[in-house]
């Protein structure tokens, strides 16, 4: 998040009124004010596992962006890529890469007529 | 011996409880601009855990922060190495009464969820604070809440019935004593239950929007409709506002009322003015002032009070026709603040109008103010072990 972004970000919470990760868990840690935590103030502090179960936790809908009275955009999929680039990446998330290069999708060896074995959610 | 997180986990079940790191940072703070340590964050789901929770923190000298959705803008949920509970997810309507026109809720059901489940009954609880998609009820009365629509609905103090109330005292109340506990910001218990009066929802509501050039004129205009029966809100917008939000550089009037006699009544209409109040933090917040505050002001002084804010180039905005008024503040406006505060007594104001005092403006308290809540928390909470040292100080946790 650039520091106009951050800047603006008053941590007042009105971000988690349609997050629906939050709704799910009724906890702060699942919401986006923790983002807005982490990314205003924390972000050298936090080690990768942290990092990724804040910014994973996630299905970059925006609905905070839209919710936020100060139009602050947390900005999470430029985070999660930066994470992604020193290689902090969730185990679904290997598996597809591994998937992808070896057999070209992200199921793994599929036969004609098969059902996929497992699918993915990042 | 257990320590007291295995102890609370055998309360309230183990993934109720933590004292993970993120869940440390995520209730570090309120909106406050404020922070501070929680030492364990607990997630209670009805009355018996949250009796056994005060019984084992009195037992073990710790202390407890309650907090509904941390929306607070004083800083009353703000840890010092206590324990945090989190209310949100005792979240359920129990019991809506539409003859009666009451309802019984928990503390963690927030406003606008209440308004959806009231709608098919054509009521409303109409405190309706700027967060209301998700302050809590508890927050609210633990606040006293008040909103948009105050002039014509006054605070939430107004519209209780009952409150249930577990004290520091380890004792239960099912009380009419909403002096006592509305307002009281949490420091003396956890209210894990409330009945609430309600009304009818609106039928309509139209606008009128006036563009003013100077404190007189707005507050002539104020009082031209300050008193009239169907009035939802009066809000305003100062130059400095007004010249952010790229509008002209004038003062602007908005206000609501519960019919159609306004000059805006087209949906299309209505969205523009409601978005362009909405948009009131998005501009602030983009100069950076982000810091919020909340004095009210005797309606004989509040053309004083907005022509001191604009010399002293503070925008603000606010419920003019309750008489409250937010003026914004840079971060290191800390000595602009301290002045507009000295002026806010002087002139017989209070220093909050609607947000509470927390731990943001206890300076500002009289000596008469004190007394009268140091008695009272003598006798609900003796051992200090609810939020401790918001609104006044007082002595260690555990004496
Ligand atoms: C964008 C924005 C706009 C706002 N607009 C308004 C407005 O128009 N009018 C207004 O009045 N306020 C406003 N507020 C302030 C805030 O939303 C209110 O004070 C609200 O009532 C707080 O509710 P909450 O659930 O977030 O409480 P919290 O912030 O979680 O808690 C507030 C206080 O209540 C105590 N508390 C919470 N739950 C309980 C409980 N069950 N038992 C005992 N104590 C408890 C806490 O310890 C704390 O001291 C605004 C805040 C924001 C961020
Ligand atoms: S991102 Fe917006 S809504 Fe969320 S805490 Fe920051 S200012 Fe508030
Ligand atoms: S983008 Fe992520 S944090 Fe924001 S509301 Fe959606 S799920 Fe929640």
């Amino acid at each position: 998040m650039n520091n106009n972004e951050t800047d603006k970000c008053t941590l007042c919470g009105m971000c988690k009124t349609n997050c629906p990760i939050y709704k799910n868990y009724l906890t702060e840690s699942m919401g986006p004010r923790l983002k807005a935590i982490a990314e205003k103030k924390n972000l050298n502090n936090l080690t990768d596992q942290e990092l990724s179960a804040i910014f994973i936790n996630c299905t970059i809908c925006s609905a905070c962006k839209k919710e936020c009275p100060n139009d602050v955009d947390l900005n999470i999929s430029k985070m999660r890529s930066e994470l992604i680039k020193r290689g902090i990446e969730t185990d679904a998330g290997k598996e597809m890469i591994i998937n992808i290069r070896k057999y070209g999708n992200p199921f793994g060896k599929v036969k004609k007529g098969q059902k996929f074995n497992k699918l993915y959610c990042c | 011996m257990f320590n007291i997180k295995e102890k609370m986990e055998r309360i309230v079940g183990k993934t109720n409880v933590s004292d993970s790191r993120l869940d440390k940072l995520s209730y570090s703070t309120d909106a406050s601009s404020k922070s501070g340590h929680p030492l364990l964050i607990i997630w209670p789901t009805d009355r018996e855990e949250i009796k056994n929770i005060i019984k084992t923190a009195l037992n073990n000298k710790y202390d407890l922060v309650p907090r509904g959705a941390g929306t607070g803008l004083c800083g009353g949920c703000i840890p010092d190495e206590s324990i945090v509970i989190d209310l949100s997810r005792m979240n359920h309507i129990l019991k809506i009464n539409p003859k009666k026109r009451t309802v019984i809720v928990e503390p963690g059901v927030t406003v606008n969820e209440l308004n959806n489940a009231l709608k098919k009954y054509n009521l409303i609880f109409p405190i309706k604070p700027a967060s209301h998609k998700i302050a809590t009820i508890g927050g609210m009365i633990a606040t006293n809440a008040a909103g948009m629509h105050a002039i014509k609905y006054g605070k939430t103090k107004n519209w209780i019935e009952e409150i249930e109330i577990i004290t520091g005292e380890d004792k239960t109340y099912n009380t009419m004593n909403i002096k006592s506990f509305c307002g009281s910001e949490g420091i003396f218990g956890i209210i894990t239950q409330a009945t609430l009066e309600l009304t009818d929802l609106p039928k309509e509501h139209s606008y009128f929007h006036f563009k003013l050039n100077t404190p007189k004129e707005l507050i002539d205009k104020v009082n031209e409709y300050r008193y009239n029966k169907n009035i939802l809100s009066i809000e305003y917008i100062d130059r400095i506002t007004s010249r952010l939000m790229k509008q002209d550089n004038r003062y602007h009037l908005i206000i609501e009322v519960s019919d159609d006699t306004g000059d805006i009544r087209e949906e299309e209409e209505i969205t523009k003015i409601e978005t362009l109040r909405e948009g009131i933090g998005a501009s602030l917040g983009k100069e950076k002032f982000i810091i919020f505050e909340d004095p009210w002001i005797p309606p004989k002084y509040q053309e004083y009070f907005l022509e001191w804010l604009d010399k002293m180039r503070i925008p603000s905005f606010g419920h003019i026709g309750y008489g409250i008024f937010h003026p914004r503040f840079r971060k290191n406006h800390a000595e602009k603040i301290k002045k507009m505060f000295i002026l806010v007594k002087k002139v017989g104001g209070t220093v909050s109008g609607e947000h509470g005092i927390g731990l943001s403006k206890k300076e500002y308290l009289s000596e008469k103010e004190k007394t009268k809540i140091r008695k009272l928390k003598k006798r609900y909470d003796p051992k200090n072990i609810f939020n401790r040292n918001k609104i006044i100080d007082m002595q260690p946790r555990g004496i």
